[in-house]
């Protein structure tokens, strides 16, 4: 006779991009009956907009399901899991409160960057590795590859790995059996004092902050006065429930559960995901052991087009924050910008998602500063100062060196692309490590590269020469001084800073030129000439010239036309109020985007 | 006689054609529609007659689209209609085309003593670019027969024009000065919606760039001055005398009356606009109520228009009697702005004025004084 616990399986999909997470995810969540058929919307677990459009699940959304087996009645909770390199952390955080994870490998594709990444993340987590063999209705798939690849690749035996089709709903009925077979449940002791790992939260407006958690140990219900060891604050629960996949309250969760808490936790800094949640009193000793946390690596300041709108984008990034624990951010003022946000993200398509998010699903029109990195400054007193701003640099005399985060980046492509690649890792200031055959058609590059330059345009070249097949993963590998310089961009003899940036000196000066040629284009002609400079210190390094403005006249106002030109006039002095002032000189916000976005 | 004077301004918004950068409001010439409309216009003068007893119209301008499209006839039925108002004319000028047959001796008959013609450029080229109906040989006969029989005359040309150079814009000039008094120049401005602004934004015509244009501009002023044409507002040049009376009253802030579809009028402290649609000005022609719709002008905004429209006339206008008018010290309550762009501004004898070199960047400076 089985215990609760042993009927409960934890579990979490882990594959490259579009090697089918959702549609797996989906597929089980179909069979078990969570969902009845009519009401499964296709990938019903990406709920957010932007993640449906780009295809992408980056929202955790935890499901709890039941399934039939051998007369027993076993509990799967499935927590779907993103597949981008910039969601490693999200992904360390389902994990840690799983037992097991299934690894989707796309029959067509094989092992691919991000599906060693996972796998090895999950290894290190303990977990218990399913390999699940998809898409084999594809004309192109080759199981036995793929096979070959799990085995050789990861070390995993996969000769009992499911094939299936999660498109076709193929072989769906053997992963469910597997899981019960191969995946061990929870071990927690009901009896112990309650130790409940948050692995994330949502915001509710009526409910509070929500917790995902996991019960490792003890049990919760609603009633009970629980504290949150990381800060010892204290609630009372309002109401615990589970996922299936929508909310549903339940009387308590109990060891080896996932659902949810709320205790109408009104501010959502009190909720922090790697947090453990205990009761009071007889409450836990020591907290469970964190996670992995993850340091942002892409810095970027966010400010509004209206200045008068500060207060909503505060708003709106504090509850994209609750949802979001990677994403930091804290009050920054910029001479041209106005107020604003420094925002660090974990990369570049985290920083789009949240920036696309703060306008659609907040309606706030934005202007961003061009992403940098955090450097580290020795100064010459022995100092040593984060700089995640490239106008906080010090002054160059009080410098002793620049170090830049460098990342260990793993590029995976096919042979014919070696060339083109390892010309892009050079150009991009990187230094080559090694080389390996993963096989005949699969060549794995390590390069050490800095990544500053990874975030400005890397990836988009990659893909464009390799017409999409090599594949990136990266890692932070430390720091390392070079000959960095500050670069700023002065108009009519004032330094704007927000277009200040941080750039070895060999790149200065075509960046420079380059700022220096669309900032002449992008500035309207003012009532006098406005030289544009690119400087580094107080050396110019390039320079444009925006011509002083000769026209701007009606040149005919006669009776009928008095009315109207007043508008005129009144629409055109609208429009300038709308511009950022840097000194005596207006600047359209329209303008910084377009100069800004590094396009190269 | 009364003792409010005012001008009387008749709108004819019938054209043969629409050139590539109009952006007035005009609509084919039908007989029928013309007829149609006068009507309706004379219908409208003997009202705003009876309306307007207490002024005296002392300058006639009648403008379009293109009045020398009208028939001899019917412009005077519409000349005779004025008589109902108190009359002390001391200018009355009515806008051409040098592709109609004019008759100005006959429009000197009907009292007419003024004639602006439009020939924009004697580049024949440029004018078959533009969509002009005539060529420089028919303008300048045009001007001929007009000089011949009408005291006044004046021309009016365009700088800026696709194709054109500037010794061709000075050459337009030289070649309409032996028959004008007066000059009105303007720097071609594209109505978004016209066929050129669309041609321009689809790469098929290509315009002198601003700077180009300008300088074009200068020299043209330059060409005028020289041959005795004083510049007495921003894009009007006269010899001494010439100056159109007419419009100097919308610069001056001094009343007018428009009658006709889309006309505009400035009484008391009110500016009125007549509706522009055909149909809709018929059905309800009156000034003062009906469809027309009217503007109060309050303080603020009316010391506003003052200096927007002043600062158009080379004379400036005078700080004291703005004072006067409004109650204000304007220097002192003005006197931020006038920091930001006193630098454009030139003030002699109480009269503050543009600087020549800044007369084309006359709306830069007037958007500062808009609170």
């Amino acid at each position: 006779m089985k215990t609760r616990q042993e009927l409960i399986r934890n579990f979490c999909i882990v594959a490259h991009i579009d090697h089918g997470k959702s549609t797996l995810a989906d597929r089980i969540i179909q069979k078990t009956g969570a969902v009845s058929e009519r009401e499964l919307k296709e990938q019903m677990l990406d709920s957010m907009e932007i993640e449906r459009e780009r295809g992408i699940t980056i929202k955790l959304t935890p499901v709890r399901m039941f399934y039939r087996y051998h007369g027993e009645e076993y509990t799967f909770n499935l927590i779907d899991t993103p597949g981008h390199v910039d969601f490693t952390y999200e992904v360390s955080r389902s994990l840690a409160a799983c037992e097991g994870a299934i690894l989707i490998v796309d029959a067509t594709q094989g092992i691919e960057a991000q599906t060693l990444t996972n796998v090895y993340l999950a290894l290190d987590n303990d977990l218990e590795i399913l390999p699940v063999i998809n898409k084999i209705d594809l004309p192109s798939a080759d199981p036995d590859e793929a096979r070959r690849e799990i085995e050789e690749v990861i070390g995993l035996d996969a000769s009992e790995a499911p094939l299936v089709s999660a498109k076709e709903g193929i072989n769906i009925e053997d992963v469910l059996r597997q899981i019960v077979e191969k995946l061990p449940p929870p071990s927690g002791s009901e009896d112990a004092p309650l130790k409940a790992l948050i692995f994330d939260s949502l915001y509710d407006n009526y409910k509070g902050a929500i917790c995902n958690i996991r019960i490792v140990d003890g049990c919760v219900k609603a009633g009970d006065r629980i504290k949150m060891m990381s800060s010892g604050k204290e609630f009372d629960v309002t109401e615990v429930g589970v996922f299936s996949p929508g909310m549903q309250a339940v009387d308590c969760l109990r060891a080896g559960d996932v659902g949810y808490l709320a205790a109408s936790i009104k501010n959502v800094k009190d909720t922090s995901v790697g947090d453990t949640v205990t009761t009071v009193p007889n409450g836990a000793a020591e907290p469970l052991k964190g996670y992995k946390k993850v340091n942002p690596m892409v810095f970027a300041g966010i400010f509004p087009a209206d200045g008068s709108r500060y207060n909503d984008l505060r708003d709106a990034l504090e509850k994209l924050n609750l949802n979001d624990a990677a994403l930091l951010f804290e009050p920054e003022t910029s001479g041209a910008l106005g107020f604003g946000f420094r925002c660090g993200f974990l990369g570049l398509l985290h920083m789009e998602i949240i920036e696309e998010r703060l306008e659609r699903e907040f309606d706030l029109d934005l202007v961003t500063t061009a992403p940098s990195v955090s450097y580290r400054v020795v100064k010459t007193n022995g100092e040593v100062v984060e700089v995640d701003n490239p106008s906080h640099l010090p002054n160059p005399a009080e410098i002793e060196r620049i170090e830049e985060p460098i990342v260990l980046a793993n590029i995976y492509t096919p042979p014919e692309y070696v060339g083109t690649i390892m010309e892009l890792c050079q150009d991009k200031r990187g230094v080559f490590l090694n080389m390996t055959y993963l096989d005949t058609n699969r060549v794995k590059i390590d390069y050490r590269i800095p990544l500053s330059e990874i975030i400005y345009d890397f990836f988009d070249s990659l893909k464009s020469r390799t017409r999409g097949y090599a594949s990136l993963d990266y890692e932070m590998d430390g720091y390392n001084a070079d000959d960095l310089v500050k670069l700023d961009m002065m108009l009519n003899g004032e330094v704007c800073d927000a277009l200040s940036l941080i750039v070895h000196r060999d790149k200065a000066y075509a960046r420079g030129r380059t700022i220096a040629e669309k900032l002449k284009e992008a500035i309207p002609r003012q009532m006098f000439e406005i030289p544009v400079q690119a400087a580094i210190g107080s050396k110019i390094i390039a320079r444009e010239t925006v011509k002083a403005l000769r026209k701007d006249v009606l040149a005919k106002c006669y009776g009928g036309d008095i009315t109207r030109k007043k508008k005129l006039l009144e629409k055109q002095k609208e429009g300038k109020k709308r511009m950022r002032q840097v000194g005596s000189v207006s600047i359209p916000s329209e303008a910084f985007m377009s100069i800004l976005k590094f396009d190269g | 006689m009364a003792d409010k004077r005012a001008g009387l301004y008749l709108h004819i918004p019938f054209c043969d054609g629409k050139c590539g950068y109009c952006d007035f409001y005009s609509v084919a010439a039908d007989t029928d529609v013309m007829q149609k409309y006068c009507d309706a216009l004379v219908s409208e003068i003997k009202g705003a007659a009876r309306l307007f007893c207490n002024y005296t119209i002392d300058t006639i301008y009648i403008g379009g689209g293109t009045p020398s499209l009208l028939p001899i006839g019917t412009l005077a039925r519409i000349l005779d209609a004025i008589s109902d108002f108190s009359l002390d004319l001391k200018e009355v000028t009515v806008e051409a085309n040098p592709a109609d047959h004019l008759d100005p001796k006959s429009y000197a008959r009907l009292g007419i003593d003024r004639i602006s013609l439009g020939v924009q450029s004697l580049s024949d080229p440029v004018l078959k670019a533009i969509g002009r109906r005539h060529d420089a040989r028919t303008a300048i006969a045009a001007l001929e027969r007009c000089a011949e029989h009408l005291p006044r005359v004046s021309a009016d040309l365009i700088v800026g024009l696709p194709g054109t150079t500037p010794a061709e814009d000075v050459a337009s000039v030289q070649g309409v000065l032996p028959y004008v008094g007066h000059v009105s120049q303007y720097l071609l401005k594209l109505d978004p919606a016209s066929p050129m602004a669309k041609a321009v934004a689809a790469g098929k015509t290509v315009l002198p760039d601003d700077d180009a244009a300008v300088d074009a501009y200068e020299r043209v002023a330059e060409e005028l001055r020289q041959n005795g044409f004083a510049r007495y507002e921003i894009s009007n040049f006269a010899r001494e005398g010439e100056q159109s009376l007419h419009n100097l009253k919308y610069w001056k802030r001094l009343p007018y009356i428009g009658l006709g579809a889309a006309a505009h009028s400035f009484i008391g402290d009110t500016r009125y606009e007549n509706p522009a649609d055909l149909t809709r000005y018929c059905s309800g022609v009156s000034v003062g109520h009906g469809n027309v719709r009217g503007q109060t002008i309050g303080k603020e905004e009316a010391v506003f228009e003052t200096v927007m429209l002043g600062l158009r006339l080379s004379e400036g206008f005078s700080i004291e009697e703005v004072n006067r008018a409004f109650d204000i010290d304007f220097l002192r309550d003005y006197a931020e702005e006038l920091r930001e762009v006193g630098f454009m501004l030139r003030s002699d004898n109480g009269r503050l004025r543009l600087k020549e070199e800044c007369f084309l960047l006359e709306s830069a400076v007037a958007r500062a004084f808009l609170r």
